[in-house]
């Protein structure tokens, strides 16, 4: 009998106005949307492919072991097309400085380059999901029974030999199943516009994601057509249940989200960062001061009145690429980086305490935000999808603390390697080729110019490349499925709840419900 | 007789389930949102205090050292946060608000980071516009979507237009009913927002703050007309209520998400720009080609500021600025050309239309920006002129003006107060309204048009 009346309701639905309309109005917004989507990916893919090939030349194209501030960079996933997530706020870099443990990724902050072109609103496929569907959710369950009860053929219907339970199964039922075709097309235009673009390549990994966003997809839509559903149940008219529902449904979707962020920031400040950044500079002040003193007693341990670097194509808390400079003034160099390094580093986590501070206060935000603006489905959609899609802040700051933890792991080889207090630290020389008087190093200089290519007047490459074979390099390793919606758990568990509630309650009120 | 449909349909809107509810949603959101935004305010105001002092502490330490470094240190002026932020916020988290300067160029602009938080999704404050653009317009698209096609379907129809009343006037009647009953609807929530921030102390009783809250109140009138207009064409371009309203939510939806996405796509397919990396490397060549045909000795520096070399250097910086800055004006200049070109596509849409009058009616978001922009080229080169002018009175400086260093320019300190410090104008009326006037018009225009299609689609209606 269920499958009789899903049968029934899903043929009636499959031809009605409001259906037809709604599935125009995806089939026009989706492929736009979605090409949209992927143009922005291709050109991220670009920014990613020249970011990463900078990042391999940071290693490849070093002279000295200064001169390597590594740059952790992360692939764009063509999952973002369906859920863009944070992906496009938060930078898809992160500058390892032996100055600084990155706060922020750095590189694309922003969606457009022109920053006034992200005033324009740009929705994701999944938004579109969220609010088309979940209207046509809305227009398509409003009247499931009160529908009925006006045309006095529920009275009829129930006092046949039809459980209760069997018709209010079925008639959800049809609709789901009416959905399911149109959330099919959407899904398979989507896929359309992906296999003809040739820079987007999805993994096994990707259509298991894409798989679960489907499901999601459709749990999100149920609970709409159960809300539709019981306030159908509960109305006296159909034009009454729609217009509850239509006030609902732009509450869920557009006021409780703005109202809860709102609410979020609110409740949960978090400092300002220019102000964040000044602290840190005070604390550069002081490595300054530092610095000048650490001068004075290293000059006093040396011996040494003037440094004349004869050449040098480079800074970094000291001379890079120092060459052709007397002994003399390479050791006191040397002694220098030896001690300047390790402060360096020891500054950089300073600041990170500050840093992280401020960081904390952002995620906790984030968490309150999150929390409350769930009370929404559709941001309950978002906050999925996105960790389906690899898109969400979690995802984000694995990356970033992979690469912090990268970063330790790079300097402490300095370290242990005692590279800050090599002569290759800062110059390409070994010891023994460092010339030891002003005139020698002017020869090793003529000599040079002779060798160098004669359309570049500070052409270095004849001075080799060091070998980096050892080095440690970053490599990013991607959270799984089950690690991302971990942490969407709460929220997901609380849609399913939503959803079992409202199928109890409009069950009950349509046991209740008095034929006469 | 109109003033009789006017009244009955007043009467029967108040009574209807639907607007006690869209009334009740409304004050709501006036009320929290007004509320938030005090606190908000308030907060950004102390954080806005806190960054002035700590910028202003840099300048007077740099002051302390010598008018060189005020003059040539890159500062950053942040734009300070609105008081009429309650109007609209003018997608403040998408405009860039902080330009970057020093005595010899304006450099760029970009978006501080401030007090936002990048792991969040954006999201809208609750301010008047966005009540209006989403709330209120979905409201009057939920009163109106049934005027004519409603009144079919209950048979009542065919008894009104059997009183002697062109249909023309009962339109107009019962379109006037939903713009009035709109503006009941509203003004309760608008009345509790003012007294909240008057209380407050946000609204001071300015000629500014009057001026922009009537003209808000004025194309709030005319977006709910438009509105209206547009609940009404709906209602009779169909025979079906719910066909009406099907009608209403599509065009709806499609203002509000199709028409912004069309500017942007438009904007990246139609009218492209160069990309940063194109600009960087021009740059970077530009700078090269200056460095290689640089004399030898202008990369060179002593304590001495009459170092002959110092000449030079100056010379190579400046002509390192300048290069540098006709590249990225240039690209500049093409970056404002497509947002203008694209967001008349915007122009499509009443909503997006609401959005950009208001905008510039209170003088914020990207009007508030272009005029920063322009107010900071003429400030740098009146900070520029006071550098020289106090350069050249110093005769321990060679004057040779270093866009980048205090090499070969004075050194003498100077007292912060004579400091010029750029201070924020606030866009005048008649700049306001000259920006507001193309959206305004187009409101008007949209009203009518819609009402007009309306009368003529009622005056051929089947009324069976």
């Amino acid at each position: 009998m269920i499958l009789h009346i899903a049968k029934k309701d899903f043929l009636d639905n499959f031809t009605s106005a409001r259906f037809v309309a709604g599935f125009l109005l995806c089939l026009f917004l989706v492929p736009f949307t979605v090409y949209t989507g992927t143009r922005l990916y291709e050109s991220r893919v670009d920014k990613y492919q020249r970011d990463a090939r900078e990042a391999d030349e940071i290693f490849t194209k070093a002279q000295v072991y200064a001169q390597i501030q590594p740059v952790a960079v992360i692939q764009p996933s063509p999952l973002t097309i369906f859920s863009k997530g944070i992906s496009e706020q938060v930078g898809s870099k992160a500058s390892l400085s032996n100055s600084e443990i990155p706060t922020f990724a750095t590189g694309i902050t922003t969606m457009y380059e022109n920053q006034f072109l992200n005033r324009f609103v740009s929705l994701d496929f999944i938004n579109i999901l969220a609010i088309i569907l979940s209207l046509i959710g809305v227009f398509l369950s409003y009247d499931i029974f009160s529908r009925e009860k006006e045309d006095g053929t529920l009275k009829l219907l129930l006092s046949n030999n039809v459980k209760r339970s069997d018709f209010f199964l079925g008639k959800v039922s049809g609709i789901l199943l009416t959905f399911i075709p149109l959330l099919l097309v959407c899904y398979i235009l989507v896929f359309i516009i992906l296999w003809i673009s040739p820079s987007v390549s999805l993994s096994a990994d990707d259509y298991a994601r894409i798989l679960l966003l489907f499901v999601f997809s459709l749990l999100y839509l149920s609970f709409f057509i159960l809300l539709g559903s019981y306030i159908s149940s509960k109305a006296g008219t159909s034009s009454t249940s729609l217009i509850i529902n239509l006030f609902i449904w732009c509450f869920l979707l557009f006021l409780l989200p703005n109202s809860m962020s709102y609410l979020g920031k609110n409740i949960v400040k978090s400092d300002n960062y220019s102000i964040v950044r000044m602290n840190t500079m005070d604390l550069d002040n002081e490595f300054w001061k530092k610095y000048g003193e650490l001068q004075k007693q290293v000059k006093a341990e040396t011996g040494m009145v003037y440094t004349n670097w004869n050449l040098c194509a480079g800074w970094n808390y000291g001379p890079v690429l120092l060459c052709f400079t007397t002994h003399d003034v390479m050791k006191y160099e040397r002694r220098m980086h030896e001690l300047t390094a390790p402060m360096v580093l020891d500054y950089a986590g300073k600041k990170w305490h500050l840093q992280e501070v401020y960081l904390n206060q952002l995620f906790h935000q984030q968490k309150i935000v999150k929390y409350l603006s769930c009370l929404s489905p559709s941001e309950i959609l978002k906050y999925v999808s996105s960790s389906l899609c690899k898109s969400d802040m979690e995802n984000h700051v694995d990356f970033m603390n992979q690469a912090r933890n990268y970063r330790e792991q790079f300097f402490n080889y300095y370290k242990e390697n005692k590279i800050f207090s090599s002569y290759n630290y800062f110059s390409p020389h070994k010891e023994s080729e460092i010339p030891k008087t002003q005139e020698e190093a002017m020869k090793m200089v003529a000599q040079w110019r002779s060798t160098a290519k004669p359309e570049s007047t500070f052409d270095l490459s004849s001075l080799g490349f060091i070998s980096t074979a050892g080095l440690p390099r970053f490599t990013y390793n991607e959270r799984g499925i089950i690690d991302g919606l971990s942490d969407q758990l709460w929220i997901f568990a609380g849609l399913i709840s939503a959803c079992v509630v409202l199928i109890w309650i409009t069950y009950s009120s349509l046991i209740k419900y008095d034929i006469r | 007789m109109l003033n009789t449909i006017i009244l009955t349909d007043i009467k029967q809107n108040i009574q209807s389930l639907k607007l006690q509810v869209i009334f009740i949603i409304i004050l709501v959101v006036f009320t929290v949102g007004s509320v938030a935004y005090v606190f908000q305010y308030r907060d950004a105001m102390e954080d806005y205090h806190n960054y002035s002092l700590k910028m202003q502490e840099e300048i007077r330490k740099d002051a302390d050292i010598n008018i060189t470094r005020v003059a040539v240190y890159k500062r950053d002026h942040l734009l300070a946060p609105e008081n009429n932020g309650f109007i609209d916020d003018s997608k403040s988290q998408f405009t860039p608000n902080n330009i970057q300067y020093n005595a010899f160029n304006v450099f760029g602009y970009s978006i501080s980071r401030m007090t936002s938080n990048p792991y969040l999704y954006l999201s809208n404050d609750l301010n008047w516009v966005f009540i209006l653009s989403i709330i209120a317009s979905f409201a009057i698209l939920l009163l109106s979507y049934d005027t004519i096609s409603g009144e079919r379907e209950q048979q009542t129809l065919k008894l009104i237009l059997s009183n002697s009343i062109p249909r023309g006037v009962l339109l107009f009647g019962k379109f006037m009913s939903i713009v009035i009953s709109s503006v009941i609807m509203l003004l309760p929530g608008l009345l509790i927002s003012l007294i909240i921030l008057l209380i407050s102390g946000i609204l001071k009783i300015s000629a500014l703050q009057a001026f922009e809250i009537t003209m808000f109140i004025v194309a709030a009138i005319l977006f709910i007309s438009t509105i209206s207009a547009l609940g009404m064409f709906c209602s009779v371009v169909s025979r079906s209520s719910s066909v009406s309203l099907l009608i209403g939510i599509i065009l709806w939806s499609v203002f509000l998400i199709f028409s912004p996405n069309i500017a942007v796509f438009t904007a990246d397919q139609i009218f492209k720009i160069k990309n940063s990396e194109t600009v960087q490397e021009e740059v970077k060549m530009t700078k090269d080609a200056i460095n290689k045909a640089a004399p030898e000795g202008s990369w060179s520096g002593s304590d001495n500021p009459f170092f002959p070399r110092h000449e030079l250097r100056a010379k190579n910086q400046t002509n390192l600025m300048n290069a540098e800055k006709q590249i990225k004006d240039e690209w500049y200049n093409s970056q404002f050309r497509q947002y203008e070109k694209a967001s008349r596509f915007t122009y499509l849409s009443p909503i997006s239309i609401f959005g950009m009058v208001n905008e510039s009616l209170i003088g914020s978001g990207y009007p508030r920006f272009r005029k920063n922009w322009e107010d900071l080229h003429t400030y740098q080169n009146q900070f520029l002129s006071w550098f020289k002018a106090i350069d050249s009175k110093d005769t321990k400086s060679p004057h040779w003006y270093n866009p980048y260093e205090d090499y070969s320019t004075s050194r003498e300190k100077i007292r912060f107060e004579e400091i010029p410090l750029y201070t924020e104008k606030l866009m005048t009326i008649p700049q306001r309204l000259a920006s507001a006037f193309p959206g305004i018009i187009l409101l008007v225009i949209y009203s009518f048009l819609l009402f007009g299609i309306s009368v003529l689609m009622f005056n051929r209606y089947d009324v069976r």
